[in-house]
Parts: structure tokens; sequence; C-alpha cells
């Protein structure tokens, strides 16, 4: 039975009214007499109300408290399906497994890489982190036969790009707020570690000059390694 | 009987009292029975349904909290179980429609075998008329009628807002009012 929205309203505000629900009592109670429609249709309710209350009761079945008590009182069964216990099995097989993995012989731990270029400044504060570093290349393409004992001659099969990939590797750490230096103001000192550097000199020696630089050589470095990068 | 009593007696069946909760079956077994009655329109079910009832509360008394009246956590699991009981009769139903019609005039719903078709009296025809309604008319009619409760009441029990109530509530009244008009004309009734 389809009714639409206003009828509806009416419904809920007579059927309100005989709950002792509605918030205006006497308001309804004038409206419902004002409309004689009305009128007979809250009377029909009352009446429909009047013939509930004629109806019996039922009443509980004998025993049943009693019934619920031994029911509940009774051991509760409980059923354990068949799939449970494979489940189960799984479960230690692979647990097992991870105990196992757990006491396995572990390998020596890596030493991690020191840090190609990264400097506290003059205050002792941080450089903040490299804010070219997704430009560099990803560490997967670190070449695997780079060995950083080899003799920098050694590595010349390897192209710029490789070298910069490596030492990307090494967490370049870049201060871009560095002013650009010119290769001149490198200290001498520096300068003449570098130019030091010969076919002889090893990756591990170059990091060791690399230790030896200041803010502002760590940045003439940093420099040139990213020119390096986009020429190759 | 107040609510506090019963949360009380709820507390110590939790703890093991079998006696708090016998208190507790017989406190309320007579509004379980007489939802699960109008409801089901038939007492064997009635009986099964408030069994249920009773059983999956006393399972569950140790995760009760006390946020509402006792009496409605009755209620809500008696309607639980209840809806349960008629999602597994409307299958039932089904299986039997197909048996109805090829045994046309057997005139017993075969939901609710004890309503009967021919109503004597407006009284027997309310019933019936009950019986008939849609189950989500039919049980805020039962809660609000049989059971007396409140609008806030019935929508706790329910869980729907207060105006879904009083909706469901003026559906129920109208389609009950029809069908009495029907028979006895509506001016008649």
């Amino acid at each position: 039975m389809k009714i639409n929205d206003e009828e509806l309203q009416k419904q809920e505000r007579l059927g309100a009214l005989l709950d002792g629900e509605s918030p205006d009592p006497r308001g309804d109670l004038s409206w419902v007499k004002s409309d004689p429609d009305l009128l007979r249709r809250y009377q029909q309710y009352r009446q429909m109300r009047e013939l509930v209350n004629t109806l019996e009761d039922p009443a509980p079945p004998p025993g049943f408290a009693a019934g619920v008590i031994a029911r509940v009182s009774a051991p509760r069964r409980v059923l354990v399906p068949s799939y449970a216990y494979a489940l189960a099995a799984g479960v230690m097989v692979v647990l097992g497994a991870f105990c196992l993995y757990l006491l396995a012989p572990v390998s020596p731990e890596a030493v991690p890489a020191p840090a190609l270029i990264a400097r506290d400044d003059a205050a002792g504060l941080l450089l903040p982190a490299d804010p070219y570093a997704e430009s560099w290349p990803p560490a997967a393409d670190v070449p695997d036969s780079f060995e950083l004992d080899e003799p920098m001659a050694a590595l010349e099969g390897l192209s710029g790009e490789e070298v910069i990939n490596a030492l990307a590797v090494l967490t370049v750490v870049e201060d871009a707020a560095a002013p650009e230096w010119t290769g001149e103001e490198v200290s001498q000192a520096g300068q003449e570690s570098w130019a030091g550097a010969g076919d002889g000199t090893t990756f591990v020696e170059l990091l060791d000059f690399v230790d030896t630089l200041d803010a502002a050589e760590a940045d003439v470095l940093n420099l040139a390694l990213r020119a390096a990068l986009e020429d190759a | 009987m107040t609510s506090v009593e019963d949360w009380d007696l709820a507390l110590r069946a939790a703890e093991g009292d079998i006696n708090a909760f016998a208190v507790l079956v017989n406190r309320y077994q007579g509004p379980v029975i007489r939802f699960c009655y109008r409801m089901a329109g038939s007492m064997a079910d009635a009986e099964d349904v408030g069994q249920e009832t009773f059983v999956n509360l006393y399972r569950s008394l140790g995760r009760l909290r006390r946020e509402s009246a006792f009496s409605t956590v009755v209620f809500c699991y008696a309607r639980n179980a209840m809806l349960n009981h008629l999602r597994n009769a409307g299958r039932r139903r089904r299986r039997l429609e197909a048996f109805q019609q090829e045994n046309a005039g057997a005139g017993v719903d075969p939901a609710r075998p004890d309503v009967r078709a021919q109503a004597a009296d407006a009284a027997a025809l309310l019933e019936t008329g009950v019986a008939a309604l849609p189950a989500e008319f039919r049980e805020v009619f039962v809660l609000r009628e049989f059971q007396g409760l409140d609008y806030q009441g019935i929508a706790a029990v329910v869980g729907c807002p207060v105006g879904t109530v009083r909706s469901r509530l003026a559906r129920a009244r109208e389609q009950l009012r029809a069908s009495l008009a029907d028979a006895y004309g509506d001016g008649a009734l």
C-alpha cells in the first residue's frame, strides 16, 4: 500500500498522540477534532488498542524456565571442525620453519659504507638531507664489479655515471644553501691531496681524502660530481 | 523488580551463580514468550525461540555492559533469535508454498499454523492481521502494543532511529485498520 508523505505524517501524528509521544498533545487533539476523518481514524486506533487488550496473553509453557536452566547448565560440546586439525598442523610447520630460520647461523653484518660527504657545519648542526637525492640513480644500478679496494686505474672501465652512482650509494649529502665555490677556492692542501691521486689511488683512499675536506670543499666536490653525472 | 537488581543478578550469573540466572529467567519468560508468540504466531515456535533467547543471553553475560535497561537487552536477544527463526521459517515456507499450491484450499498459513484464516470476531481478526504484518512492522507493533515499550525503548531494541519506529508503527496501524475496515466496514470498527 503506497502512501504519500503527507498521509504518512498524519498517521504518525495520530499514532504519537495515541501513544503519549506527542510533543504537543493539546494541539494535536484540537487538530484531530477539527477533522471528522481524522477523528474517525483516531477512534479506530483506540478501538484497535482495546481489542489488543482483550487478547489473551499466552503463558510460558510449564517447565520453560527449568528447561532453560537445564540447557545452560549442561556441559557444552565444543565441535572442532575437521579442517581445524589440518590448519593447526600447518601453523606448527610454519612456526617450526621460522624457529629454524632464527637459529640458523647469521652472516656477519655488512659494515655500512661511510658517507662520502656528510659534514657537520660550524655550529655542529647536521646538514639537511640531499634535496637532490631523488635524482641520484638507484643503488641497484651500482655495478657488481665495483670493489672499493680496487685501484682507481681498474675503475677506468666504468663510466662517469657508474662512478657517480657508486658514490651516490654512499650517501652524498649536499648543502643546498652552500655557495658555489670555484675550484680555486678549495684549500691548497685539499688540492694537493687530490692532485696526488694517481692511477694507484684506490677508492678507499679517495674516500679517506674526502674525509679530510671541510664543508666548503665538500660542496665543491659535490658540484663536480653532479656535473659529471649530468655529463654522463 | 528494578533494572538495578536485574543487572546485579546478571553480574552474579556471569560469575557462575546459576540461581541468579534462574531468577532472571522467571522474571522475563512471560514478556519473552509473549513477544515471540506474537512474532511467530505459534506457541511451539515461541517456546523454541524463547529458549534460544535465554541460552544466548546466558552465554553472553560476561560481555554485557550496563549501558541500557536489562529489559532492553533481553528484548534485543529475543528479537535476534526471532529474526533468525523467521529467516529459517521463510526458507521452509517457500518449500511449503509449492506443496500448498498443489493442495489449494488448505486455508492455513504454513508459517503460522496456529493462526486460522476464519476470524469469528474482531479480536481474532486483529490477531490474524498482526500475524500478517511484515516482520519489521510487526515487531514494532508488538513491542508497543503488547509489551508497552515507548518509542525510545523500541528504537533501542530494534536498533533504528525513533523516527523509523514512528513511521513503521503508523504503517502497521494503518494496515490493520484497513484490514478490519474491509471486514467490518469503515465506520463499524
